[in-house]
């Protein structure tokens, strides 16, 4: 199926298999078409000093997540033909009436004495891109390794790097050069440095182990020497060696004071801020996901995004940062990315702050800042309570935690509240006022302990008094009942001898007697355990002078005598028991 | 009955109002007193800590407040007095004893002394046990003390009339109260008026073996190591360290609290 592919949907790029060779080596340049594969082949112009020829085409279709790209590979030799520095390109080609172009490419021609000194069978040497970087900025480091002789392994051992952060590059090189005439297969190692002090370094030597082949020969020379020098035939044995690369010195300058930002960390290099917002329309109270990427070749690794000042209508909840490290072109290209959730806490059209990142170019020499473009987030009402919706954030702070160093020891200043002026002293005439206080509620309590203590023996000697005098009483008041009795009056006396009873027994049993009815008497006899025939005749005589007081009619003097009779033998009875 | 009731609540009211004025009688401040301390702020700010001190020292002549002597120990110690600053932060701990700066800084000035002495003294390192002995100073004490009294009285009043129901479980909760603050109050009276501390001023005092100088010297003793006064005799004084060694210095090189 043929679809129409518009000039916007077309990438060329060029790459070149290294940067710097001799008179003596070839370049494979690589011009890579993407996005079609019925271009026509890219034209690279001519360079002075340069043969470019092209030796073929390779295409590539990858299907990724249903969607397909396809990429030709047009492959071109470079054989210099003197020394010199070099510009290909841009290499371009036509398509849609569209010119698309590559980048240019620069290599570097040296003489085969200038490359290498050595003329031995093995060489291994360290050289560095730049030897006067600022602080902190990129430089790389190779290592070559050049044989053309046979080795069985090769092994490379740890490289100390004193007062340098180091970032690995993973690519090996490997390619052929011809170095004074010899053909050498050569093996190169980079490493990223990213000096972390200023002034004079040196980079100790790196030492490499490798097992080189030799062949033990002991035949004459023969005809057929060529036939028995098939690896067949041949016995081999191996020698190790350890060789050492050069050390290298590098002066690396301070970075600039003048203009350098407040709180400034020393990314050094070229630097972009990348920005994305998962949504600019929301509610308030709703979270949006602002990416936030810091990439360049700078030692991003640490690197700090500042917080914008005015962040008074938000609420910013950090995630923790991701850190990948790229290779691109032979050098190191960070990318930190950080991940904020904004809740904004007003709404209506709010401008979010920007965010930005100082870093020095070390090229213009000039501390710059890369920042986020002005987004504008639109926030309608909500009533519903704040709400941090789960954006994939782990939870926790983002910010890695230190620990606290302890740069002083100091007291803490003086108090200066005015109630600093205030006596605080217990002063004599307080302290009596303390006694007076602490005595006073004991003394009170005392006073009205006794004052009830009083009061109840009061009560109690009253009680006593009246139940001493219960009976003589009783018997006083009988000699007016013989008055009634002479007189017929029958009725007042049953009721008068009722009211001696009851006042007799209410004295005798500390009561209010008068109100007392004879069922009451009878319980409250009960009560004090006297026995029932005393209280049942209590209780008949008492009721039957209730009877009589109101039917008096029915009983006469004789009667009346009986009962006084037996009600004062019964009282003295009783007083004899209570 | 009800008569009597009233009759307690009136009177133990009566006897709580009548101690209000004591707490509310703290401070009275006078202009003079207000112009001397704020001068005595800007003295130190401005890192002239002996007129500081000399300011701090006019004014607890008539006002005795922990956070002068705070300031004053501050003065002290800045202007390199190490003893007279240990002396008025102790000064200060009788009167601010929960005044968190006041402990930081006396912990400090007592990091710089030069003698080391084992503290042999277990009520102290018990302190955590009897935390609210630490967290109150005299008069508050003996406030909080007065109200419990006031308290415990009223509550021995209402149960003498109504012995049943909850007034009982209000007894022992005040009654524990009570012998706890009751108790950290006595201990301090004594020691305001009965145990006497003192602060090593001079910068190496002498201990000797008597009240005399012909005695023999038994250690020695450096500026701003804390004492305990045991007895004055003359221009001598009896002092004991924390470790429990003990003997004769002469009044010149201490000063008592």
């Amino acid at each position: 199926m043929i679809t129409a592919v518009s000039a916007a949907d077309i990438r060329l790029s060029a790459s070149i298999d290294k940067n710097k060779g001799t008179v003596e080596d070839t370049f494979l340049l690589t011009i890579t078409v993407s996005g079609t594969r019925s271009a026509s082949r890219p034209v690279v112009p001519p360079v002075d000093g340069l043969n470019i020829q092209y030796t073929g085409s390779s295409s590539q279709v990858k299907i990724i997540n249903s969607s397909m790209t396809s990429s030709v590979s047009y492959n071109f030799v470079i054989f210099p033909v003197r020394v010199g520095d070099f510009t290909i390109g841009p290499a371009y080609m036509d398509h849609s009436g569209k010119r698309i172009k590559t980048q240019p490419v620069k290599i570097k021609v040296v003489s085969p004495k200038e490359q290498y000194h050595e003329d031995e069978a093995l060489f291994f040497k360290a050289q560095i891109s730049n030897p006067n970087p600022y602080y902190n900025q990129q430089i790389i480091y190779t290592l070559l390794f050049g044989r053309r002789v046979e080795i069985a392994g090769a092994k490379l051992d740890d490289v100390q790097f004193k007062d340098f952060w180091v970032e690995e590059l993973d690519k090996q090189n490997q390619y052929y050069q011809v170095i004074g005439g010899e053909k050498y297969k050569i093996t190169e190692v980079k490493m990223a440095l990213f000096p972390s002090k200023e002034g004079k370094l040196t980079i100790e030597p790196a030492a490499l182990r490798c097992e080189v082949v030799v062949k033990s020969s002991r035949r004459r020379p023969h005809l057929f020497n060529d036939f028995f020098d098939d690896p067949f035939f041949s016995r081999k044995r191996t020698t190790v060696k350890i060789l050492r690369s050069n050390p290298l010195e590098i002066n690396v300058k301070p970075l600039p004071e003048i203009g350098k930002p407040q709180d400034f960390y020393p990314l050094v290099g070229k630097i972009k801020l990348n920005t994305d917002i998962s949504k600019t329309n929301l509610k308030q109270g709703e979270s949006t996901t602002i990416t936030l990427e810091i990439i360049g070749d700078a030692n991003i690794r640490d690197a700090r995004l500042s917080l914008p000042d005015n962040l008074d209508n938000f609420k910013i909840y950090d995630d923790k940062p991701i850190v990948n490290i790229l290779e691109k072109e032979n050098i190191v290209i960070g990318q930190k990315t950080f991940k904020k959730a904004i809740v904004p806490q007003a709404s209506g059209s709010i401008n979010l702050p920007d965010f930005k990142v100082a870093y020095f170019d070390p090229q213009d020499k000039k501390y710059k800042f890369a920042k986020t473009p002005a987004i504008k987030l639109n926030v309608t009402k909500s009533k519903e309570e704040e709400k941090l919706h789960s954006i994939g954030l782990s939870a926790g702070p983002a910010v890695e935690k230190e620990n606290i160093k302890v740069l002083a020891h100091d007291i803490i200043p003086i108090y200066t509240e005015l109630n600093a002026l205030e006596d605080q002293s217990v002063k004599g005439r307080e302290s009596i006022l303390y006694v007076v206080l602490f005595l006073a509620p004991g003394i009170l309590f005392l006073i009205v302990c006794s004052l009830k203590w009083y009061k109840g023996k009061q009560v109690a000697q009253s009680d006593l008094l009246r139940r001493k005098n219960a009976y003589k009483n009783a018997v006083k008041s009988f000699k007016g009942l013989d008055l009634l009795l002479k007189d017929n009056k029958c009725a007042e006396f049953y009721a008068q001898l009722a009211n001696i009873t009851k006042q007799y027994l209410g004295d005798k049993l500390g009561l209010a007697g008068m109100s007392l009815t004879p069922q009451e008497i009878q319980a409250k006899l009960k009560a004090a355990n006297l026995p029932q025939d005393i209280i049942s005749n209590i209780g008949k005589l008492m009721q039957e002078c209730e009877f009589c007081q109101f039917a008096s009619n029915k009983s006469n003097q004789n009667e009346c005598k009986t009962v006084y009779k037996n009600m004062s033998n019964l009282l003295k009875q009783l007083d004899n028991l209570l | 009955m009800y008569r009597y009731v009233k009759l307690i609540i009136l009177s133990l009211l009566i006897c709580l109002a009548a101690g209000m004025p004591v707490y509310a009688a703290g401070g009275e401040l006078t202009k003079d007193s207000i112009s001397l301390f704020i001068k005595a702020n800007e003295a130190y700010n401005k890192a002239e800590y002996k007129k500081a001190a000399g300011l701090y020292e006019n004014i607890i002549k008539t006002v005795q407040n922990g956070y002068l002597f705070f300031n004053l120990g501050n003065c002290y110690l800045k202007s390199g007095q190490l003893g007279k600053a240990v002396l008025n932060y102790k000064k200060a701990q009788k009167l601010i004893p929960e005044f968190e700066d006041l402990n930081s800084n006396l912990d400090y000035a007592r990091g710089q002394t030069k003698d080391k002495i084992e503290n042999k003294d277990y009520f102290q390192m018990l302190g955590g046990l009897f935390f609210w002995h630490y967290f109150f100073n005299l008069q508050k004490s003996l406030i909080i003390f007065l109200a419990l009294n006031f308290l415990l009285f009223l509550i021995l009043g209402i149960l003498l009339f109504y012995p049943k129901g909850v007034f009982k479980w209000f007894l022992i909760i005040i009654s524990v109260l009570y012998l706890c603050i009751g108790s950290s109050a006595l201990v301090k009276i004594y020691g305001n008026y009965y145990v006497k501390e003192g602060v090593v001023t001079a910068p190496e005092i002498e201990i000797r073996s008597g009240d005399a100088i012909n005695n023999v010297v038994l250690f020695k003793l450096h500026e701003g190591t804390e004492v305990l006064v045991q007895q004055a005799r003359g221009n001598w004084l009896k002092v004991k360290i924390a470790d429990g060694k003990k003997g004769w210095t002469q009044i010149s090189g201490v000063d008592t609290i």
